[in-house]
């Protein structure tokens, strides 16, 4: 660029701006009515507007709507059949869950700030949309001669909100970011959790009929206090330890282990058998702790190249030979991590530091994973109806965390193996991606419930939950390997290179090189994928588990007792959608703005 | 070296896995009592379909059959509405107008954002809180809905439709060289010569003449005879034979192409280990797969009683005595006195026995679990379309637009000139990706209870407890239709594609 041209543009760029036109009358005749075509297509969908919201505000709050049906069986439609008396398990899972996204959010400094001007519109516009909505419903309250003091409410807070909204939005200097976005997102979610004890809900009667009562104080009071625990925590992890970068990685060791603990330990409340713990896995786990330690140190030594590749396939030997004894399942799952750990070792050999955290890392592992082994084993002292002591949402949350976490590393390895140059593993892994591809969830969801029996020796049986598990990360491996294929090929031919004349191996140039880049090109895809595999967790209702929508759609409208709610389908059903609309769409904003934060895209 | 030891032991180890399974399913299935085979495609599946070609089955077959054609009918109608509705709403975002844009965002939003299934079942409900209908209600209609479905006024082909459909095939192949004509007449003069318009045109004019003179087809009816008896009488194992051989052509035909793109002037340069195992892989898949359908159709299976074939035959005459049906069916049609092409039906209520009514036979029906799964999988296709086709409209370049403006075209040549045909290149790929989406997901309508394949299929594995071939066939089916639509996508893909140099 000469100079010329970048003093032409600065002296452009200093020009004052033109006034934007304002008013609500020039908006409207740019926006609705700049020509003849435009006029009559606003007045057209302006009036199919009008009758949908008409038509669905009169549906919502029509007489004999049986909302009743949702909020008697709150409680069913979030954790099933899970005890009353134990629901402060839930609770404590929900705050631990809670003050760790707070963590995060502090640690990474997620927080952007937002001008007057961009809060005001928002306000503005759900003010504006909810008096919209509030003045219908008053009107239908009025003709059918019922008492409208809900809807007038509504109206007259919608009016305040669209009023502040405006008013931020005037003065010089309000384009300026300077609020928040965190706080603008308390401020929002503080507004449902006052609400909760405000409202009235609508609420069954026994012998028919239903009234409007307020919210259980056992909803009520736990969302508050987990409101402010939120609150407090991100107050406290911002002032300690906010944007500091060497906690980035205990967050994410700590979120890692969190799930297991959780739905393990605190949700399933195993009894741990002692006398099997102290005679079988601990000397069995400390002995694979410390002889593999010392191993690992040995053969993460960089002179030492084929020494791992050896240990390695000699444990896997092994491994292979364990199931030829009858042996205690953790030995051989220590085998297969150990064969691993030893072939990977080159890969991460070093310096001293570097082979004692190497050893270090698999004592920690060895530790966790006979640990979790032992609570698998151990007998859950939480009972419920369906078998499983997940339920309804609370079923459908563990059921796409754990399968995405387990579809994750068959879904690298996929596109490793479709990427590569080595022909009988493109071939696998291309066959592999486009059957699983190619033929729909429900049939693997079906092959593992109706099929799998078939091929599991006589006396293993597996879980329906588990089963569920293993189809769908089966199944979102395949489509995430594509979208990681995108991001390895995205890759300069530079890269790889670089990485060559540097004298890495081709298996370090891909764990240090070519997969992180890959991996952070399509975080909006691997999000995606996320959000697909949410959404299709409810297929397991198909195969008759007890997860969200089917209580919403089978359970509820078979209700006789202690309400009768037979055949009340379109209320819990409708319910059902908004709660995962809510989930689904707040995902995909985050990602957006994760994108946003990240620059991809803009290159 | 390295690496290929590597491949080989990974390979090993995969054959160890499958064989040891393989022998764990076997014991599983002699201590259950159970074989797996294929007897139950020709047993009676012994259930009634709701709805389909054929609601009471004599083959487990012919059962699936009905499944197939079920699923083919909803994901063809599907993928065309969803095309509208997607590419309406996908412009409608694009539009100045802010209602108009907004309600494109909000469709796309709302439904993008709730998972398939419960939309199927809200459709289903909402169709289930409608009025019933009895005994008072008979009588004919325009239209009824009610909770067994929705009756439409239907149109049927009739006696003259096939001996018509000559005259739409004319009229197709003459419309090809119409087009063709006004495009160079176009090219050659520059002025606007209404190619597309002029071939619809013509379409419609032989249409139309065929509507008053298609009896004159009569006489093709000993042409499909001729070809029907020579179906017949071709000895059955050439049928397999020609089909073995298509499959070694189509191989070779790879290979040469393979070789062909190698070529320069200067020779073909080195081959990898990986050419020669493509080479190699694509020449022994060819005949293996050539082998193996002479070695099918040449097996024996037991064809039950009542039709032409009795007892036991092999498949290669099945083969043949489909291809004899397919022009006997015409041999048929063109019987006859040939009425008009089209029968049209108001739909009604009959009384079927004491106090039942149910609507008329004759009435074109759209069933509740139809409605559920059709309306379910269009609006959802649709929101993804709607994004395919508005992000292909804004990655067409703003200096098209300004260029096609600054020679003088109008907005309504422009767009249908420069941008859409450009946009058109960009967004098919995706768009294919939806519609095998849309062909997958009509498999939900099992939860619905609408007879597709894999309903049918469960069912029919309930039955019998032949579960393994029945999930074998699900993926035989599903994997065609993948394939079948990806063929179509990326046959247009190429033709559409830039030509670079």
């Amino acid at each position: 660029m000469s100079d010329d041209t970048f003093v032409v543009h600065t002296e452009e760029a200093e020009l004052p701006p033109e006034p934007p036109p304002h008013g609500p009358m020039v908006w409207a005749r740019t926006n609705l009515f700049s020509s003849v075509t435009n006029t009559i297509l606003s007045v057209v969908f302006g009036g199919i507007t009008l009758l949908f919201f008409w038509n669905m505000v009169g549906f919502i709050i029509g007489e004999d709507r049986r909302w009743d049906a949702v909020t008697a069986n709150m409680r069913l439609l979030m954790v099933q059949a899970y005890p009353q008396e134990q629901s402060v398990r839930i609770w404590l899972s929900l705050a631990i869950i809670l003050v760790l996204a707070m963590a995060t959010l502090a640690v990474w400094g997620a927080g952007t700030r937002l001008s007057r001007y961009a809060v005001g519109t928002t306000l503005m516009t759900a003010g504006a949309f909810l008096s919209f909505l509030s003045l219908i419903a008053t009107l239908h309250l009025v003709l059918d001669s019922r008492t409208a003091v809900w809807g007038l409410g509504g109206l007259v807070v919608g009016l305040v909100l669209a009023g502040v909204g405006y008013q931020m939005r005037q003065g010089e200097e309000s384009k300026v970011p300077q609020i928040p976005s965190l706080m603008v997102t308390a401020v929002a979610l503080a507004v449902p959790i006052a609400a909760f004890w405000v409202i009235q809900v609508p609420t069954p009667i026994l012998g028919g009929g239903q009234e409007l009562a307020p919210v259980a104080l056992s909803t009520k009071l736990p969302l508050t206090i987990l409101y402010l625990i939120a609150v407090v925590s991100y107050l406290v992890a911002d002032r300690t330890i906010g944007e500091q970068e060497r906690f980035r990685g205990p967050l994410v060791a700590l979120w890692v282990l969190s799930f297991p603990v959780i739905v393990m330990v605190i949700l399933r409340d195993p009894i741990i058998p002692y006398d099997l713990v102290t005679s079988t896995y601990l000397p069995i786990g400390a002995a694979f702790a410390i002889v593999g330690a010392v191993v690992m140190w040995f053969v993460a030594d960089p002179t030492k190249k084929e020494a791992g590749l050896g240990v390695g396939a000699l444990i896997f030997v092994l491994f292979l030979l364990s199931w030829a004894i009858s042996v205690v399942m953790v030995v051989r799952i220590l085998l297969l991590m150990g064969a691993l750990f030893a072939l990977s070792a080159p890969t991460f050999a070093g310096e001293q530091r570097a082979r004692l955290r190497y050893a270090g890392v698999w004592f920690v592992s060895v530790v966790l994973v006979t640990y979790f082994v032992v609570l698998v084993v151990a007998e859950s002292s939480i009972r419920s109806e369906s078998g499983s002591f997940l339920g309804g949402l609370m079923l459908t949350f563990p059921l796409a965390i754990a399968g995405m976490a387990l579809s994750f590393p068959l879904g690298v390895l996929l596109a490793l193996g479709r990427t590569s140059t080595m022909p009988i593993f493109r071939l696998l892994s291309t066959a592999y991606i486009e059957v699983v591809r190619g033929v729909p969830l429900i049939t693997w969801l079906l092959v593992a419930f109706v099929l799998l029996p078939f091929f599991l020796p006589p006396g293993v049986g597996i879980q329906g939950v588990v089963r569920a598990i293993f189809a769908v990360a089966f199944f979102s491996a395949a489509y995430l390997a594509e979208n990681i294929r995108g991001g390895l090929q995205s890759i300069g031919k530079g890269q790889y290179e670089a990485a060559k004349a540097l004298g890495m191996t081709t298996v370090q140039m891909t764990v240090f090189i070519t997969l992180p880049q890959a991996l952070r090109a399509v975080i909006p895809a691997l999000v995606g994928q996320v959000i697909a595999l949410f959404k299709d967790t409810s297929l397991v209702t198909i195969v008759g588990l007890f997860d969200f929508l089917h209580i919403a759609r089978a359970v509820i409208p078979n209700q006789s007792q202690p309400f009768n709610f037979i055949g009340v389908l379109r209320e819990p059903l409708l319910f059902a959608a908004l709660v995962y609309w809510i989930i689904t769409f707040s995902m995909s904003r985050a990602s957006l703005r994760l994108e946003r934060k990240l620059g991809l895209g803009e290159r | 070296m390295l690496k290929w030891v590597a491949q080989l032991a990974f390979l090993a180890f995969l054959i160890a896995v499958v064989v040891i399974v393989g022998r764990v399913v076997a014991s599983n299935l002699s201590n259950r009592g159970i074989n797996f085979g294929w007897q139950w495609l020709s047993d009676p599946p012994g259930f009634s379909i709701r709805e389909g070609i054929d609601t009471t089955p004599d083959s487990g077959a012919r059962a699936l059959l009905v499944g197939i054609v079920n699923m083919l009918r909803v994901t063809v109608a599907g993928i065309i509405f969803a095309t509208i509705i997607g590419t309406v709403i996908g412009i409608a975002r694009l539009s100045n107008n802010w209602i108009v844009n907004k309600i494109g965002t909000a469709y796309i939003e709302t439904i993008r954002n709730i998972p398939l299934l419960v939309q199927i079942f809200f459709w289903q409900a909402l169709m289930l809180s409608l009025k019933t209908f009895g005994e008072e209600d008979v009588g004919s209609y325009f239209t009824h809905s009610s909770v067994k479905g929705i009756a439409l006024p239907g149109i049927f082909p009739s006696d003259g439709f096939w001996q018509w459909m000559v005259f739409v095939v004319i009229g197709l192949v003459a419309a090809r060289y119409v087009f063709r004509w006004r495009s160079r007449l176009m090219e050659e003069t520059g002025n606007e010569s209404y190619a597309l318009t002029s071939a619809i045109g013509t379409v419609l004019v032989f249409a139309a003449l065929g509507w008053f003179l298609h009896p004159l087809f009569g006489w093709m009816s000993a042409i499909w005879g001729a070809l029907e008896g020579l179906a017949r009488g071709i000895p059955a194992p050439l049928y397999s034979w020609a089909i073995a051989l298509a499959i070694v052509a189509g191989a070779a035909w790879w290979i040469r192409g393979f070789f062909e793109a190698r070529k320069t002037p200067a020779g073909y340069g080195k081959f990898t280990d990986d050419d020669i195992f493509r080479v190699a892989f694509a020449a022994l898949s060819g005949l293996v797969i050539a082998g193996f359908v002479i070695w099918l159709s040449s097996r024996v299976v037991q064809v039950p009683s009542g039709g032409s074939l009795e007892g036991d035959v092999t498949i290669a005459e099945l083969i043949r005595l489909g291809a004899g049906n397919f022009w006997n069916f015409f041999e048929n049609k063109f019987h006859g006195s040939a009425g008009s092409p089209f029968a049209f039906e108001l739909p009604s209520i009959e009384l079927r026995g004491a106090g039942f009514a149910q609507y008329g036979s004759e009435s074109i029906v759209i069933t509740v679990p139809f409605f559920a799964v059709f309306v379910g999988v269009t609006v959802y296709t649709a929101a993804f379309i709607a994004e395919v086709v508005r992000a292909g409209i804004l990655a067409v370049p703003r200096g098209q637009t300004e260029a096609a403006s600054a020679i003088g075209l109008k907005r309504s040549q422009y767009l249908r000139l420069i941008i859409l045909p450009q946009a058109f290149r960009i967004i098919l790929p995706p768009m294919g990706n939806q519609y095998l989406n849309l062909a997958k997901n009509t498999s939900l309508g099992t939860a619905v209870a609408y007879a597709e394949v894999v309903a049918v299929g469960f069912t029919l594995s309930n039955q019998t407890g032949q579960s393994l071939p029945i999930v074998l066939t699900w993926m035989v089916f599903y994997l065609t239709v993948s394939l079948s639509i990806s063929a179509v996508v990326n046959y247009y893909n190429r033709k559409l594609a830039l030509v670079e140099r």
